[in-house]
C-alpha cells in the first residue's frame, strides 16, 4: 500500500466522519510492539514506588491530628478539629476525619505515617522547598539533579530504559532532572505521534527528527528520541488493561487509575510519579483541605484495591510527601502561612505499619513553627535501599539512621 | 571578548537578523513583515518596535465582562433569600465569570494574533508571568482584566509605576493575601514574593526584611473590583527593611525594594533570558542594569539596548529558544493562514493548557519558566499533534482509545474539523514549485524561515508522494502530510 493510500483512507474516515474503530487503523502498530513489551515483562515485576505530590503545603498538624494536646487548642481556636472529626490512632493523635479511607487501611496495617519530617533551616517558599524535597539537597545548596533521577542513573545496571521513571501529570518533575530516564503524559492514549497509524508519515517524521544537532536542537531532538522509543510502548500496554476496580470522580484519582492501567498492563517501570495541588491554604482552610484530603484518601484507597484485586498490591509501595507543613498557629483569614515539618505517609504491603518517629513539640517552637524530628532523606533512604534496591549513599549522598517505616527486601 | 552590548552594525542587518527580531521582539508574526524589517536600518527596525505608540492600534476592551459588583445592589438581591438560594445565586455568578475567563483568553489570544503592537503585546505577557496571579484562585474576570491592562499600559513605561499598581491591583491583593494583611496580623506573602520573585531575587534580602516590609503593606486590602487603603489596619510603626528605618508604608518599600542595586540586575537578567537567551554573561546583565538604573528604571532604554545589542543577535541567541505554547500556537494560526475562528480558538484553548500555558492560569506565582523547560515528553508530542490537529482533524474515537472518559473529563474536544484550507494554501504559499524538492523548501522557508537539510529535503519530498527530480502538482493530501511533517519538526519549535 502506498503512502498516499493509507493517509487517504484516513481522511476518507474523517471526513464521512465515520467512527473509526482503532483496531482497523492500528493492528502492525499493536503486534508489531506487543511482543517487545512482554519480552521486558521480567523488569516490570518488580517492585514499584508511586511518589503521591501533596503541592501547596499540607497543613500537617489538620492532617495527622494531635487533638488531645492543650497547645494544639490553644493555637487553632476555631480551625482545630473538635474531637468527633478526628479518628483515634493512639489517644494523642488521630486522622482528620476526611482521611476515613487512609484510616481504613492504616488498620488494616498498611500505612505507616512519619511524624514531623523536614530538614534543618527550613525554607518557607514553595518553590525553594519543593526544590530542596526533589533535589534532596540541603536548604543552603543548589542541586540541579533529582533524587529519583540519580536513582535512575544508578539502578538497572546503567542503562535504565527511559520508561522507568513515570511522570502522570503535565510537568516531568525534577526529582527525575539527572538522567535520561523519565516520560511524562496525562493520558497514555495522547502519547503517540498521531496518525502514528504505522503510515509513511510516521517513518518520515521519526527520520526528520533523528540525529544530534547543535544546542537547544539537540536536547530536542534527544526528547524526541524518548518520545520514539516510548510512544508505542506505552500504547501497547495501555491497550493492555482497563482499570477493573471504582474510582471515585477526581483528577488525582484519574491519575491513579493511570497508573494502575500501566503496573498490570506490565510498562517496566520502577517509580510513578502523581500530583496533587490546592494545599497553600492561607485562607478559609478548613472546607479546602478537608474536600483535597478526601480526595487524596479515597484515589489511594480506590488505587490500593484495585491492584490488590489483581494480586499486585504487593509490588506497589506509595509515598506522600508535601514541601511544608503550615504555622502552628492559625492566622486571622481562617488560614494557616507556610511553616515546617509535616507527616509524610509510606503506604503499602511494604509499609511497617504504625505512627513512627517522635511527634515534634507544640510548646518548642522556632519563630512560631514546628522543629522537625525526621529527616525527610531518612525516608527516602529507606526507599531507595529497602524497596527500590538502590544504594541509598549513592543516592541521597550520605547515610541517615532509618526510621523503620519500609519493610527490609 | 568585546562589548556583548555594542549595537549591531547596519552593514551586518539582513533578512535572518530582521527575522529574529521579529520572533523575540513579536511573535513572529505576521511574516511578510520580515522583508519591510529587513529593509530598514537597525535603529528603525527596533523603534518599530520599541516605539509601539507611535503606530495607532485597534485595540478594543472587551465588551463581555461581568457587570461591575455593587455590594449595596447585592445587599439588597439576596435580602429575603434562604441561605440555598443565596448559594445559587452565588454558583451562577460563579459560573458567569468562568465564561467570561474563557472568552476573555480568546480574546487576549486573538489580540496577539492581530496587534499591530506586538512588542507591547509580548511584554503584557511578559509581565503577566512575571506577576503571575492566577485566576484559580482570582475569579473575578474583572481582576484579571484590570490587571492584565496594567501590565499592557505600563509595559514599557516606568519599573516602578508598575510594581505600585500590581502591588494594588485587587487581583494580585487577592491573589497573594495581602488583603488579609492586618496590623497585628501581618500576612508575608506579598512582601515575600515581591523580593523573591518580582524585584531583587534571592540571597539579596532577609527573613526579617520580609517580616518588615509586610508591615508596611498592611492595610493595602480592596473593596471588591477596587484598592482600598484601610488605614485602620495600617500598622505606621518604625520598621527596618534592607537596612533603612522610618514608618515606611506600602509606597515607600516599593521605592526601597526598586532602587535596591539587586533589582536592576534581576530585572536586566530576567528580561534578557526572555527575549534573548540563557544564563548571560556577567556584562550584558550589568551593562542592562546600567542602561536600567541610568534611566531610572524607565523600561525602553533598556528594551532598545537590548535589542540592539550584538549579543541579542549571537548564535547563543538566534533559532536557540524554544517557542513558548503562546508563540507556537500565534505561529501555527498565521503560518498556514488560519484565522481564529470560534472553533479554531476553542482549539487553541486546549492546546495551550495541554502544552502549560493556560493564560491567566500561570502555574504558580513563579509563572512559567520558559524554554527547554517547556518541552519534555509529554509536551513535545502533543505541540507536533497540536499541529496535526490543526492540519488533519481529529477524530477524538480514533485515538481517545478506552481512556475516553479521562480523556472527556479532561475537557478533550468530541471532533474537530481542520481549518486549515491545504489546496488555497498552496496555492499561495507553493505556487512555482514545479518539483517535489522545490515543493518542499517553499515549506521548510516559510515555516522554518530556512531550506531544509539534503536528507530532510528527500524525506519531505517523498510525504509530498513524488521521487526525485519529478514533476510536481499541489494535491491536498500531499500538501497535508508535508505541512504536519515540517511543523512536527525539533526546528520547528525553535525561534
Amino acid at each position: 500500500m502506498s503512502t498516499n493510500n493509507v493517509v487517504f483512507t484516513r481522511r476518507e474516515f474523517m471526513r464521512t466522519s465515520a467512527v473509526v474503530s482503532a483496531g482497523l487503523t492500528l493492528p502492525a502498530f499493536l503486534t508489531g510492539w506487543r511482543g517487545l513489551a512482554q519480552a521486558e515483562e521480567p523488569g516490570a515485576g518488580g517492585r514499584i514506588l508511586v511518589v503521591l505530590q501533596l503541592g501547596g503545603g499540607n497543613d500537617g498538624l489538620n492532617t495527622l491530628v494531635p487533638y488531645t494536646d492543650d497547645a494544639y487548642r490553644r493555637a487553632r481556636p476555631t480551625l482545630g478539629l473538635a474531637k468527633e472529626r478526628v479518628l483515634d490512632i493512639d489517644g494523642r493523635f488521630g486522622f482528620n476525619d476526611s482521611l476515613a479511607a487512609i484510616k481504613g487501611l492504616f488498620d488494616d496495617g498498611k500505612v505507616a505515617v512519619v511524624h514531623g519530617v523536614g530538614y534543618p533551616n527550613p525554607d518557607r517558599s514553595h518553590f525553594r522547598s519543593m526544590d530542596i524535597w526533589h533535589t534532596a539537597s540541603d536548604s543552603d545548596r543548589y542541586e540541579t539533579t533529582g533524587w529519583l533521577g540519580r536513582y535512575f542513573h544508578n539502578c538497572c545496571g546503567g542503562k535504565p530504559d527511559p520508561v522507568t521513571g513515570v511522570n502522570v501529570g503535565a510537568k516531568m518533575p525534577m526529582a527525575f532532572a539527572g538522567s535520561d530516564v523519565g516520560v511524562s503524559f496525562t493520558n497514555p492514549a495522547w502519547f503517540r505521534w498521531l496518525p502514528g497509524d504505522g503510515a509513511d508519515t510516521e517513518k518520515a517524521y521519526r527520520e526528520l527528527n533523528a540525529g544530534k544537532g547543535e544546542g537547544t536542537l539537540d536536547y530536542l531532538r534527544s526528547v524526541s528520541a524518548s518520545v520514539v522509543a516510548t510512544s508505542d510502548k506505552v500504547q501497547a500496554v495501555a491497550r493492555k488493561r482497563r482499570a477493573a476496580g471504582e474510582y471515585p470522580q477526581s483528577r488525582f484519582a484519574d491519575d491513579l487509575k493511570t497508573v494502575a492501567n500501566m503496573i498490570l498492563g506490565g510498562l517496566p517501570a520502577r517509580v510513578y510519579y502523581v500530583s496533587m495541588t490546592g494545599f497553600d491554604t492561607h485562607a478559609g482552610q478548613a472546607g479546602t483541605q478537608d474536600r483535597l484530603l478526601k480526595e487524596f484518601a479515597e484515589g489511594v484507597k480506590a488505587f490500593h484495591g484495585d491492584l490488590a484485586k489483581a494480586g499486585a498490591a504487593e509490588r506497589v509501595l506509595m509515598m506522600s510527601f508535601s514541601e511544608f507543613g503550615r504555622r502552628v498557629e492559625q492566622n486571622a483569614s481562617g488560614g494557616t502561612d507556610h511553616g515546617t515539618a509535616g507527616p509524610m505517609f509510606v503506604i503499602g504491603e511494604g509499609a511497617l505499619p504504625g505512627l513512627k518517629g517522635t511527634p515534634p513539640k507544640l510548646t518548642d517552637l522556632e519563630q512560631g513553627d514546628l522543629k522537625h524530628t525526621a529527616d525527610f532523606r531518612a525516608v527516602y533512604g529507606e526507599v531507595v535501599s529497602r524497596w527500590l534496591g538502590g544504594d541509598a549513599k549513592q543516592v541521597l549522598g550520605r547515610d541517615l539512621q532509618p526510621l523503620g517505616v519500609v519493610r527490609a527486601v | 571578548m568585546p562589548n556583548p552590548l555594542a549595537p549591531v552594525t547596519t552593514s551586518s542587518w539582513d533578512r535572518s537578523r530582521a527575522r529574529h527580531l521579529l520572533n523575540r521582539a513579536g511573535f513572529g508574526i505576521p511574516l511578510h513583515e520580515v522583508d519591510r524589517l529587513a529593509a530598514m536600518s537597525p535603529e528603525a527596525a527596533v523603534a518599530r518596535f520599541v516605539e509601539f505608540e507611535a503606530r495607532p492600534d485597534w485595540f478594543q476592551p472587551p465588551d463581555f465582562l461581568p457587570a461591575p459588583f455593587d455590594f449595596a445592589a447585592k445587599r439588597r438581591e439576596v435580602a429575603g433569600l434562604t441561605e440555598e438560594e443565596r448559594k445559587d445565586l452565588f454558583k451562577e455568578r460563579m459560573r458567569e465569570e468562568h465564561q467570561a475567563m474563557a472568552q476573555l483568553q480568546d480574546w487576549w489570544l486573538d489580540q496577539m494574533l492581530t496587534t499591530l503592537q506586538p512588542l507591547q503585546a509580548k511584554l503584557t505577557l511578559f509581565w503577566h508571568g512575571h506577576f503571575a496571579t492566577s485566576a484559580q484562585k482570582v475569579k473575578s474576570c474583572r481582576n484579571n482584566w484590570q490587571l492584565f491592562q496594567v501590565f499592557r499600559e505600563k509595559a514599557a513605561g516606568s519599573f516602578r509605576e508598575l510594581v505600585r499598581s500590581v502591588g494594588k491591583s485587587p487581583a494580585m491583593l487577592e491573589y497573594l493575601d495581602n488583603e488579609k494583611n492586618k496590623k497585628g496580623h501581618p500576612n508575608e506573602n506579598w512582601a515575600r514574593e515581591l523580593m523573591e520573585l518580582f524585584t531583587m531575587g534571592r540571597g539579596n534580602y532577609t527573613e526579617d526584611d520580609i517580616k518588615e516590609a509586610a508591615r508596611a503593606f498592611t492595610g493595602w486590602m480592596r473593596v471588591g473590583e477596587k484598592f482600598w487603603f484601610n488605614a485602620h489596619a495600617h500598622d505606621d510603626g518604625v520598621k527596618t527593611v534592607l537596612g533603612r528605618k522610618g514608618d515606611f508604608d506600602g509606597d515607600q518599600v516599593v521605592d526601597i525594594v526598586v532602587e535596591n542595586p539587586a533589582t536592576a540586575k534581576f530585572v536586566a537578567k530576567k528580561m534578557w533570558e526572555f527575549f534573548a537567551y540563557e544564563e548571560p554573561e556577567t556584562e550584558v546583565v550589568e551593562g542592562l542594569a546600567r542602561v536600567f538604573t541610568e534611566a531610572k528604571f524607565e523600561l525602553k532604554p533598556l528594551l532598545r539596548a537590548m535589542f540592539l545589542s550584538e549579543a541579542f543577535y549571537s548564535p547563543r541567541s538566534v533559532g536557540n529558544q524554544v517557542k513558548s505554547p503562546v508563540q507556537l500556537v500565534l505561529g501555527l494560526l498565521d503560518g498556514l493562514d488560519v484565522p481564529l475562528a470560534l472553533e479554531s480558538g476553542r482549539f487553541a484553548r486546549l492546546i495551550l493548557t495541554g502544552l502549560g500555558q493556560d493564560l491567566f492560569h500561570p502555574p504558580n506565582v513563579k509563572g512559567w519558566p520558559g524554554n527547554r523547560a517547556w518541552i519534555d515528553t509529554n509536551t513535545l508530542l502533543l505541540r507536533c499533534n497540536a499541529a496535526g490537529i490543526l492540519v488533519n482533524g481529529l477524530d477524538p474515537e480514533d485515538m481517545a482509545g478506552g481512556e475516553g472518559e479521562g480523556a472527556r473529563r479532561r475537557g478533550l474536544p468530541r471532533r474537530i474539523r481542520s481549518p486549515f484550507e491545504a489546496m488555497k494554501w498552496a496555492g499561495r504559499r507553493m505556487a512555482g514549485a514545479k518539483t517535489a524538492e522545490e515543493a518542499a523548501d517553499r515549506v521548510t522557508e516559510i515555516l522554518l524561515g530556512r531550506r531544509p537539510t539534503a536528507e530532510q529535503r528527500t524525506v519531505l519530498a517523498r510525504a509530498l508522494g513524488a521521487g526525485t527530480g519529478q514533476a510536481w502538482k499541489a494535491n491536498e493530501d500531499g500538501v497535508r502530510a508535508v505541512v504536519h511533517l515540517v511543523t512536527s519538526m525539533a526546528e520547528y519549535q525553535l525561534c
